[in-house]
């Protein structure tokens, strides 16, 4: 019987250990997939941000970024290439005219190309509300390309996979 | 040699009484491994078969409200192929989130919108599910093999406003059950 119990205690600190070993040291799918996550989460601007945050998050934004990044998304008047000193420029400016914008991404997976190149897949939502009109909801696939640079994942490029053709 | 009658089985049943054993059960092992077998079950029957969802937007008024609950069955297209007038789910990166659409025309057909009237291989089509005016127009498509054209119930809203056109069938995971 106390070997029983031994056996299911070595067992339960097995487990912690590889748990606590899996947190402190993602994959390099998971750090993608965080980045994702933490690009989802500076972009979006609830109801009455302050400025202090919008610094904040402004602050953050071009780290996220590699130096040359790409958009192309289907119906989209912003498509084209940009330095991440640009891109971070016109996110602010999208940010300051809407009221709020939330942004959420779904179902990412994340896929190595190589030990530097990776690309993410994922169902983007985002709700948009402008200072004066209706809340409008648009969801679509995207798929963006990541660059690791100072071991650090960088977005290089952000484009939509076509559900729906017309 | 003795025999006992039910009623006297039930009086020797030291056990509490089912509802007792039902809401308050003793966790020993054969617990555990009932809640295990109910965990996987459900995980399968809710994740691939029958997956429950929430109705999310207007393009899919009067059928479906915002916010209406509605079950994705799966095994419809197990091993058939999407049908003329199904509410199908397509999904995008995973399942999640997934368009909630009307199938109007199969592979090798043509769709267009004249007027507001949907034509399929030219013909106007019945749509007893539309009930807003529509003033849609479109040019005739052709539906590529491997594909299925869908098209949301409310045609009230702009046509910029809403999501439909030629969707792979590999992306329709199942039929709206109501």
């Amino acid at each position: 019987m106390r070997g029983k119990k031994k056996f299911a205690l070595a067992l339960v600190i097995a487990a912690v250990a590889g748990f606590l070993w899996w947190r402190l040291n993602p994959s390099d799918e998971r750090q993608v997939a965080k980045q994702v996550e933490r690009l989802a989460e500076v972009v979006s601007k609830r109801p009455g941000e302050t400025n202090s945050v919008m610094a904040l998050k402004m602050n953050v934004l071009p780290g996220l970024f590699a130096d040359e990044f790409t958009v192309a998304l289907v119906e989209f008047p912003f498509n084209g290439d940009y330095t991440s000193t640009v891109m971070t420029s016109n996110v602010a400016r999208a940010r300051g005219a809407l009221a709020e914008l939330e942004l959420r991404f779904y179902d990412i997976t994340a896929e190595l190309a190589s030990e530097t190149e990776a690309t993410a897949l994922f169902t983007a939502q985002a709700r948009v509300r402008h200072k004066e009109g209706k809340p409008r909801v648009e969801t679509r696939e995207m798929i963006c390309g990541l660059r690791k640079v100072e071991e650090k994942w960088r977005f290089t490029s952000f484009k939509e996979e076509v559900v729906l053709s017309r | 040699m003795s025999a006992t009658t039910p009623e006297q089985s039930a009086c020797d049943d030291p056990r509490p009484p089912f509802w007792v054993r039902f809401l308050c059960p003793r966790t020993d092992r054969r617990f555990f491994l009932r809640l295990a077998a109910v965990a996987a079950v459900a995980y399968v029957f809710f994740g691939h078969v029958c997956i429950p969802a929430v109705a999310r937007g207007e393009s899919m008024v009067p059928t479906y409200r915002n916010g209406a609950y509605l079950l994705c069955w799966c095994p419809s297209y197990w091993f058939g192929k999407p049908q003329r007038g199904d509410v199908v789910m397509v999904r995008l990166a995973g399942r999640r989130v997934m368009f909630l659409k009307r199938v109007v025309a199969l592979t090798g057909q043509t769709v267009a919108f004249r007027d507001g009237v949907l034509h399929v291989d030219g013909e106007a089509l019945e749509e007893p599910y539309v009930q807003t005016p529509c003033n849609w127009n479109l040019g005739q498509r052709d539906v590529p093999p491997g594909h299925v054209y869908v098209v949301g119930d409310n045609r009230g809203m702009p046509m910029e406003q809403h999501h439909f056109g030629k969707a792979a069938v590999r992306r329709v995971v199942g039929r709206a059950l109501w």
